[in-house]
């Protein structure tokens, strides 16, 4: 059961720092077409 | 896929009777609201309008109830997904139209097919002082659609769970999870309820940052969340997410709507174990390239205006306006006008493209979808090897679907097929958008909107627009969410109706 939970929150957090790095690339995009 | 003229009407007439007789069931979280908030002339409209679609869906059951164990077939089933949600839209409507707070029956039907479809395009007048009851029927309307009503229903309400394939494809959730229908549609649900948790629990924290009350922070949590993760567009308050001016908000809504594009096959992945899945599903690759091409097409545009001349303006106006389109959600950080008046053409076309595209196959959102980009870009480059390359070297096309998946002609085909079908619809919703007065600009744009289930306006969509374009924009929304086949069986019975009592 741990292992379960462990296995969905682990995959939770992954899904949202894929998203954070989706957002991250916007913010690349804003800076280099900035400069 | 449709097979023949549809015989078997009875026991559609049950089906559509068991997913009328649920979003009855639904109605009460609703009434619910209204009675905690003391909103008493709410409520009584709620005990009016579920008594009617509880009636009606009961009605429906009964007519069938005798061929209820009639096997159906493709035609059959999707005429059950398209006819549900067309008498869902009819019933769902009643409360709106009662409230008072739109100006006709058909406004209020717009609002429902806009919300149920998650495009998130509005007629309602007044919004900012709605009441919580009509606000929370908004929000579950956006959420039960984004998931699929039909699939909900009748996975968890019918016993005949060798049919519900049928019915689950043709809401235009055709992947399965699991090798059974009825444990995907269960799986879709647990994912999405269990990320509601997660993401209320966020939104309502960024909230509080933005100075939202407690009990105010809690509700618009609970609603933009809902509204976020279906790509839905739904916002509370009339300047929808410019209202909170906070970073927080717009960061945290990002990240839920990004993950709401997602293939459900992909969250049930990563969720499961196989995280690599996230960087190598042809989706999230194919997601991620549109994605940052499309944001330089549009961060060039704004800048060649120098709409945004600072680069934390540039992220939070023009990219959350690119995620948002690209994902079909909706939610604008900016006016409506600002769009037409201040971006111009070259930003206006990244945004119009990326409406098309859309998010992920059986997700929450709208659009061509990227696994059909993804197939499309592939046939190209096979087709480019294959002139190439001496004919022993090329063998089969391949993409990363969840497992390594060799690409057979009708999927290619059918890819083709669907895409041609978004783009014509386009092509039909601006021409519409012309002939009723509007510039191509706008009437282009709208209809992206509508035909990619997105919701962002340029300020076509409005009570004062003809009947005549507000029924057009229905129906796109419809077909485009349905992604055509099931509406298509429902005209087809209807046609052959027709020749039939003209022969």
């Amino acid at each position: 059961m741990n292992k379960y939970i462990g296995k969905t929150a682990l995959g939770i957090i992954v899904e949202v720092f894929f998203s954070a790095l989706l957002i991250g690339m916007g913010l690349a995009v804003s800076l280099l077409i900035i400069w | 896929m449709v097979e023949k003229p549809v015989g078997k009407i009875y026991p559609i007439f049950y089906y559509i009777g068991i997913v009328i007789l649920s979003l009855a069931a639904t109605e009460v979280i609703p009434l619910l609201t209204s009675v905690f908030s003391a909103e008493w002339r709410m409520s009584l409209i709620y005990v009016f309008t579920v008594s009617v679609a509880a009636s009606v869906g009961a009605g429906f059951m009964l007519i069938g109830y005798k061929h209820r164990m009639l096997k159906l077939g493709w035609g059959e089933g999707m005429m059950v997904a398209s006819g549900a949600w067309l008498l869902g839209m009819l019933l769902c409507a009643l409360p709106f139209y009662m409230s008072g707070n739109y100006l006709s029956y058909l406004d209020s039907c717009f609002d429902v097919m806009s919300g149920l479809t998650t495009t998130g395009v509005i007629m309602v007048q007044d919004l900012d002082h709605l009441s919580n009851g009509l606000n929370m029927w908004r929000f579950i309307l956006t959420f039960l659609g984004g998931q699929g009503m039909v699939v909900l229903a009748l996975t968890f309400l019918t016993k005949n769970t060798a049919g519900v394939y049928k019915f689950y494809a043709g809401e235009g959730k055709d992947e399965r999870l699991m090798p059974n229908a009825v444990s995907t549609a269960k799986n879709i649900w647990y994912i999405s309820l269990l990320y509601l948790a997660v993401g209320t629990f966020c939104m309502f924290f960024a909230g509080l940052a933005a100075g939202l009350p407690v009990s105010k922070a809690l509700l618009h949590g609970v609603w933009i969340y809902m509204s976020a993760w279906s790509t839905g567009g739904f916002a509370p308050m009339s300047q929808n997410i410019l209202y909170y001016h906070s970073a927080a908000y717009e960061i945290a809504s990002v990240v839920f709507f990004v993950l709401g594009s997602f293939n459900f096959a992909l969250h049930y992945s990563v969720l499961t174990g196989k995280r690599k899945e996230l960087r190598k599903n042809i989706e999230t690759v194919s997601f991620s390239i549109t994605l940052t091409v499309l944001f330089l097409i549009t961060a060039f545009g704004l800048m060649k205006n120098n709409v945004y001349p600072d680069m934390v303006a540039l992220f939070r106006k023009g990219f959350y306006q690119l995620a948002s389109a690209h994902t079909t959600t909706g939610f604008m950080s900016v006016y409506a006008r600002q769009l037409f008046h201040e971006w111009g053409d070259i930003a206006l076309f990244g945004m119009i493209v990326a409406m098309l595209f859309g998010g992920s196959a059986c997700s929450t959102a709208g659009g061509f979808k990227g696994l059909r980009i993804g197939i499309i870009f592939n046939t190209f480059k096979f087709e480019l090897r294959r002139m190439m390359l001496p004919e022993s070297r090329v063998t089969e096309q391949k993409i990363h679907h969840i497992n390594d998946v060799v690409l057979s002609d009708s999927a290619v085909r059918s890819a083709f097929m669907i895409v041609t079908a978004y783009v014509i619809t386009f092509a039909i919703g601006t021409v519409g958008g012309m002939m009723a007065g509007f510039p191509f600009g706008m009437a282009a744009f709208e209809s992206a909107s509508v035909t990619g289930n997105v919701g962002l306006s340029i300020g076509i969509v409005s009570p004062t627009i003809p009947a005549l374009l507000k029924m057009l924009y229905i129906f796109i929304m419809w077909i485009a969410r349905l992604e055509f086949m099931s509406v298509l069986a429902l005209a087809a019975y209807f046609v052959g109706k027709v020749r039939e009592k003209c022969a």
